[in-house]
């Protein structure tokens, strides 16, 4: 046991002496690499009104209000859906994990949902901050954004579903 | 709802100086398609064809798709005037679906909906009777059905069952647990015309005389699935005449007599949608009882009925389905009133109505988002039509 605490003593002891005698001299540290953002940033977030009253919900739910299907959130307020244009990065992960359909699917369900209710096509924005401006202005807004995007503190909108890629 | 251009040309001129005028926004959409078929074989029913042949109202019974034809395209605008208030209209022009060459412009709907909130909605002006599922949602917008032909039973140019109602309609939803929903609808308006093929408008002789209501379940699934019951009634005042092939001048106090029907009407549905099958199903019938008693019976019924079973494949861009249609109506050739035609002015004349019993067998193919194309075999198997018939269709929608 002696010998061993010897050795490591050592061994700590020679090695520095070691890299210097035969390394080249060390360039200035690099940069340290960007801290790897968490998980969920990489995903997205689904978005309400703060005054909706809903909490945490399935992705099968969220697909109900956001296609109108279910067209009125508890408490009897018209839902009004926002959606992303399609090189906002998310707007995939959105049809594929959230809604289950394809792009085309959805351009199809919403004409098809004008023409049976009057309601209009969502608008397409071309940022999360849009979208976060767009349902906290909207009593029964509900849209996506990344998760990242969410400003700490808010208030004005409340996440109802977590998706991680 | 025939008008011709020059009738709508000051309507649209309106239009397109009150938007201008308010800066409301317009959000437009439109339906078309065009249609090739061929037919071939015997007449599915020999007497049927002799009938028709001698007392129809055209060469072929309406929507026979022989050769090309373009059926029309139905522009929808909308514009949100307030946040509760949209204003609907729709247009649909086409060609006339017989043998004519003649282009026509047709007034769907044009009405303005108010919302008070999400169980209580009044519109009113000219809309979709609140009947079934076709009648409200699928009647010629091709692009949002899998099938080409249009099925008799909601053929606007036959009437069969009220299509459209100028009046006011109160609707809405209320929650039924889950994220179900219950719709109902109740409508009053103005009924049916003396013809059927002349219900401009639904103006006729006795104002509000048809109400009309709807209650339906909504199961919000990869698609929305419903179930439903609706039905109507109605006093139609018509004019008796007994004999096909006939032309009475009803501006001519002698020489007619007048007739009055109490319509009522019934119009279950169902439509059930998965993500890879689909099942669609209406039935109608209507009695129509004589309140004259001048009539050789004291009652007529009409039966319609149609279901469709589609599959969604191809990562659902490809939609094969079959498909049943019948109808079966009064008497043999349409009774009192469903026979009768408008020749303009004061003439109506009656002509020999056929039924129809068929079998469709198809595709449709999502090519684009805005573009759908179709191919169907029908297999007649009563009426004039002949037995076989071959239909491919190019249906869009944005």
């Amino acid at each position: 046991m002696a010998s061993s605490r010897l050795l490591l003593l050592g061994l700590c002891v020679s090695l520095p002496v070691f890299a210097q005698e035969v390394l080249p001299a060390a360039p200035a540290p690099p940069p340290p690499p960007p801290v790897a953002p968490p998980a969920v940033s990489d995903g997205l977030v689904v978005i309400v009104h703060s005054g909706v009253k809903l909490d945490e919900i399935t992705p099968a739910k969220v697909r109900k209000f956001y296609l109108n299907m279910a067209p009125a959130f508890p408490g009897g307020v018209k839902v009004e859906s926002v959606d992303l244009k399609d090189g906002s990065g998310i707007r995939p992960l959105f049809l594929e994990k959230v809604l289950g359909m394809s792009a085309e699917e959805l351009d199809r369900h919403w004409i098809e949902r004008q023409y049976q209710t009057a309601n209009a096509v969502p608008d397409r924005l071309t940022s999360d901050a849009e979208v976060i401006a767009w349902v906290a202005k909207h009593e029964g807004g509900i849209g996506f954004v990344h998760a990242s995007a969410i400003p700490a503190g808010t208030t004005q909108v409340k996440v109802i579903l977590t998706v991680e890629k | 709802m025939n008008r011709s251009f020059r009738q709508l040309l000051p309507l649209l001129l309106v239009m397109g100086w009150s938007s201008a005028a308010h800066a409301v926004d317009i959000r437009v959409s439109a339906f078309g398609d065009v249609t090739a078929g061929i037919t071939a074989g015997d007449p599915a029913n020999a007497e049927d064809a002799a009938n028709f042949d001698k007392y129809g109202d055209d060469i072929w019974p309406v929507n026979t798709n022989s050769g090309v034809g373009t059926m029309g395209t139905d522009f929808i605008m909308l514009a949100d005037l307030t946040n509760n208030l949209t204003w609907l209209g729709e247009i649909n022009f086409q060609a006339l679906r017989d043998s004519s060459t003649e282009y026509e412009a047709d007034v769907e709907r044009f009405l303005v909906d108010y919302r008070v909130n999400q169980a209580l909605n009044i519109q009113t002006g000219l809309f979709f009777t609140p009947i079934g599922l076709y009648n409200r949602f699928l009647y010629s917008r091709a692009w949002l059905v899998n099938s080409i032909q249009i099925p008799d039973m909601f053929e606007e140019e036959l009437n069969f069952a009220p299509s459209h109602t100028s009046g006011i309609m109160v609707h809405g939803g209320f929650f039924a647990g889950g994220s179900n929903t219950i719709n109902y609808a109740v409508s009053v308006g103005n009924g049916r015309h003396d013809v059927p093929d002349e219900t401009t408008y639904a103006r006729d002789a006795t104002p509000f005389s048809e109400t009309a209501g709807l209650v339906e379940l909504l199961v919000p699934g990869f698609k929305t699935s419903r179930v439903g019951v609706s039905g109507w009634t109605d006093t139609i005042e018509t004019f008796k005449i007994d004999d096909y092939n006939v032309t009475v001048d009803v501006g001519d106090p002698v020489g007619f007599e007048e007739v009055r029907l109490r319509d009522v009407g019934f119009n279950p549905f169902v439509s059930l949608e998965t993500r890879y099958v689909s099942l669609f199903g209406e039935y109608v019938f209507s009695h129509m009882t004589d309140l004259e008693g001048n009539l050789p019976e004291d009652s007529y019924d009409y039966h319609g009925a149609m279901a469709e079973l589609s599959f969604h494949v191809a990562r659902r861009k490809v939609h094969p389905y079959v498909r049943f249609d019948m109808t079966k109506l009064p008497e043999d050739g349409g009774g009192p009133f469903l026979s009768l035609r408008g020749l303009g002015g004061n003439d109506i004349h009656r002509v020999w109505v056929p039924e129809t019993t068929n079998l469709l067998l198809g595709a449709a193919y999502d090519a684009h988002k805005h573009a759908r194309l179709k191919a169907e075999y029908g297999y007649f198997m009563n009426g004039p039509r002949p037995m076989h018939a071959i239909t491919t269709q190019v249906a869009y929608g944005f």
